[in-house]
This record gives C-alpha cells, structure tokens and sequence, in this order.
C-alpha cells in the first residue's frame, strides 16, 4: 500500500479529504482487502481517541450514501445486541427489561461455563461474574445449537416471571409486585407472539 | 363553662388523636383508606430503567369497590374494575393491570417479619403526607418505605428498598384529587365481557419443594402437572414463586434482577441423579433467591431429613 493512500485515509478520518478523494479511496477500499483492514483500524484508533464506543459499524457505507445523498443508515442501530439479532435476543437487548444486556453476557458466560460440566454434574450457584467482556463475541461464538438452547432458557425465564407476576398479584396473595416490570414485560412478550 | 372547654379540648384534640397513633395504627388505616377513599389522580412507577404513568381513578360505591385504571404510557390499556369483576375497556391479550398503591392487606405476619416506624412528613402531589418504614427483621427482604396522606392515611408514594437502602422501585402520584367521585357512567357495568376470574388456588402433593424458606413465608398455591412444578409464597408483604421442571440439557446457574425483581436459576438432583431445573423469582434480595433455589430438594429426601432433626 503506497504512501498516498495512506495519506488519503488519514485525511479521510479527519474529514479533509476532498469528495474526488474520497470517491476514489472507497472504490479502492473494496477491491482491497488491506487497505480494508487499515481504513477499520484507523476507525477504531479515532474512535477510541474520540472516547466513543469502539464497536462501530463501517462508516463507508455512510459516507457513501451521504456522497450519494442518500438517506443515511441509522447509525444508532450500531447498538451491539439490538442489531441482526434474533428476536429473542431482542427482547434482551431492549431498554425495557433493565440491565438486560448483562444478561446476555451471563447468560453467555455461564452458559459456556455448563458445557465443561461433565454429564450429570451439578454445578454448584456461582455468583455472577461481573462481565468484562465483549456481550456481542459471546453471543456471536455460540454454535447454532448453543444459541438454540441459550433462546429456549431466555423464553423459559421470561415465561416464568410473567407467571409469578400474575400469581402474585391475584388474591390470596395481593404481594407487592412492582408496577413498572409488570406493565413492561406484558408489553414485550405481547410484541412477540 | 368547664362543658366549653372539654368540648373545645375534644375538638382540638380529635384530628391529633386520628393523625396520631401508632406506625401499625397508620398503615391499618392505609389499608382501609385504599378501598374506602375516592379518588382520582396521575400515578407515576418505574425503577432506574422505566417509567410509566397511570390516571387512577377510585370510589367505593354501594358497598363496591370501584377502579378505572388507564395507562398514560406505552401500549394504551384502560380497565374498569366493578367489585370483584374486571372490564378491559381497550383490546388487551394481557393480564389486567393492578392498582401499584392498592395491593397491601394488614395481617399479623407482617408484623412479625418487619419493624414499623413513624418518620416524618413530606409534601407530595400537592398534599402533606406523613412517612411510615418497613424494616425488615432480617436480611431475607427489602424494606419499604411509605408516605401516607395525613388526613385519610392514602398511600401516595412507595418506595422498596435493597439492603443498601437504595431505590428498586418507585411508585407516586403526580396529581391527586381526594374526594372525587367516579362519573356515573363508570358505574353502570360496561358492554365489554368481564375479564375471567383468576383460578381458584391448588393445594397438590408436589415431589420437589424448598427446604428452607424465610421466616413468615407461608405456601399459598402449588400445581403439579407432570415434572412441572410452580409454588408461590408470600409473607404478607413480598412474594416469590418456584419452579422445578425437568431440563432437556444441562443447565447453567443463572441470576437476574429487574428493578424490585430478581430471578435466580440452577440445576439441583436428588439422590438418584434425577435432574431438575429450578427457577425461583420473587421480589426478594438475589441472595435469599439463591437460598431457597438451594434447598430445593425431592419431597421424599426432604421428609426423611425432618425425622432426622426433630
């Protein structure tokens, strides 16, 4: 890769590069895989200059139909689970169910730590990890089986606190239930049937 | 002259007797104030996460409690409650909602697993209000604090505490009218169908059970239908339900806490090896959860360890 083109990104990330350069760099950007892989670690360099959050979606794809003036991509879909997952991971992901990203990551973690577990074990209760790791790796290094199973588990919970919620609520126990989740996780499961 | 006086001192003495009293006395009144009172306001819940707000509107009428109940937030639902029958008044697959503010009943286990106290006094939605706590008596619950309407004892905010007396929870009214009655049209029964009752309690023999349980705790339903087991426990104030059904993969431990609420699941076997996965949920600390999700065990191995300590 020759010094220009280097000079070119360079510029590019720092938005001084003119739109003929600009053009030229992304047409360049796809037929070469090296150029690809500098361009990506130039963005993740800036964004983590920036303090932004380093899982970013490719940006030249944006620039292009900014070029072209296309409507833009959201780029707020960059939102690590929320993004080509599947429904359940969904529900997860969004807002509603608080916190619910850690889950993903326990569940992902723990679920990892079970398959080392030989036949008829018991693992003992563990305290949760608190998780520094990348949910979005988990997720995505589970075979499709492992993400089968890891759905069904987070169907089965969800259907579990739905169920104690409204037993709890009804007499004879009238227990303090909190408002907000039971309101919340009507509306999600409700979305998914 | 002296018949004056002892009227006078009656009449003064009247509104400090009643906003008096004890912090038991306070939240017996609560108690009755939320089926008696008429009512009307903005309520707001949420945790750290979410916040929603429902218009609560309340009267007791011929004896009859009625509630119209219309979330502001979210998906619109309205629901119209008649006594003991429950309207939907827009289309709704859910659950009916409960009155956040309406759901304490006074009995002695409450007073037996937290301490009351009177604190001070607040303002909230435009009235003064007097605050009770709820301290729990061990560390197997979350303490909740109440701020009740001085003149009436009516629950305008709740709080529910953790163990570090932060937040979880928290339900308040924005605005409240005390007072107004229902317009009358609500008091005729809807065209809408009402909702079907909730299905009376099973009492059924169950082959896995908790161990141990907290203090106060006492089973109010249990349904077995196959391998599936679902218990439910409360103590007067908090509950929790049990799960045990027969997992098709080895399962992972799991624990979760959405706002008030946590969830714990792990893997327990008898003595045979039999394996069964059990999922306790309930608005308790995780660490209470994990206790009970522990002592889970076959219902044989369980009675057998009651003959051994006596």
């Amino acid at each position: 890769m020759n010094e220009r083109i280097n000079e070119s990104l360079s510029a590019l990330m720092d938005g001084e590069a003119d739109e003929l350069e600009v053009r030229r760099l992304l047409n360049q950007l796809e037929q070469d895989d090296e150029l690809r892989a500098t361009w990506h670690r130039y963005q993740l360099l800036g964004a983590v200059m920036r303090g932004e959050p380093v899982a970013t979606v490719d940006l030249s794809r944006g620039i292009r139909q900014a070029l072209d003036g296309e409507p833009m991509d959201e780029l707020g879909s960059a939102a690590p689970l929320a993004a080509g997952t599947s429904p359940r991971w969904r529900w997860l992901a969004s807002g509603a169910v608080a916190a619910s990203v850690m889950l993903a990551v326990l569940l992902g973690v723990q679920w990892q730590q079970a398959q080392q577990y030989p036949a008829g074990g018991v693992p003992l209760a563990q305290q949760a990890e608190p998780a520094a790791v990348v949910e979005q790796q988990l997720a995505q290094n589970l075979s499709p089986e492992q993400q089968a199973e890891l759905e069904a588990a987070q169907r089965k919970l969800q259907e579990y606190v739905l169920q104690h919620t409204e037993q709890a609520t009804v007499a004879p126990a009238r227990a303090i239930t909190p408002f907000a989740r039971v309101v919340n996780f009507g509306q999600e499961a409700g979305a998914q049937q | 002259m002296i018949k004056h006086a002892l009227l006078m001192l009656a009449l003064l003495w009247g509104p400090f007797a009643s906003a008096d009293g004890s912090a038991y006395d306070w939240f017996d009144r609560m108690v009755q104030a939320a089926r008696e009172q008429s009512y009307s306001g903005i309520l707001v819940a949420g945790n750290q996460r979410h916040w929603d707000s429902l218009l609560v509107q309340h009267t007791l009428h011929n004896g009859a409690e009625y509630e119209r109940l219309q979330r502001l937030t979210g998906a619109p639902l309205e629901q119209l409650r008649q006594g003991e029958q429950v309207f939907l008044l827009t289309p709704n697959n859910g659950q009916p909602l409960q009155n956040p503010l309406h759901s304490f009943l006074s009995g002695p286990d409450l007073r037996e697993q937290y301490e009351l106290t009177l604190g001070g006094s607040d303002r909230i939605a435009g009235h003064f209000v007097r605050l009770i706590v709820l301290q729990p008596k061990d560390q197997h619950r979350y303490a909740m604090r109440l701020w009740l309407e001085q003149k009436t004892a009516l629950l305008l905010r709740s709080e529910l505490l953790d163990e570090r007396q932060q937040v979880l929870e928290r339900v308040q009214f924005a605005q409240l009218e005390i007072g107004s009655k229902m317009p009358a049209s609500l008091l005729v029964p809807p065209a809408a169908e009402p909702v079907a009752p909730a299905a009376t309690p099973h009492d059924d023999e169950v082959s896995w059970q908790p161990g141990w349980l907290p203090a106060g705790f006492s089973r109010l339903t249990a349904r077995q239908q196959g391998d599936d087991i679902k218990l439910l426990y409360a103590d007067g104030l908090a509950a929790f339900s049990v799960f045990v059904d027969r997992p098709a993969t080895a399962i992972a431990p799991l624990q979760r806490r959405w706002g008030g609420t946590a969830a714990v699941v792990q893997q327990v076997q008898n003595e045979a090896g039999e394996r069964r996965r059990v999922t306790v949920v309930g608005e308790l600390p995780v660490t209470t959860l994990q206790k009970i999700a522990a002592s889970v065990q076959a219902v044989a191995a369980a009675a057998a360890a009651q003959q051994e300590q006596p």
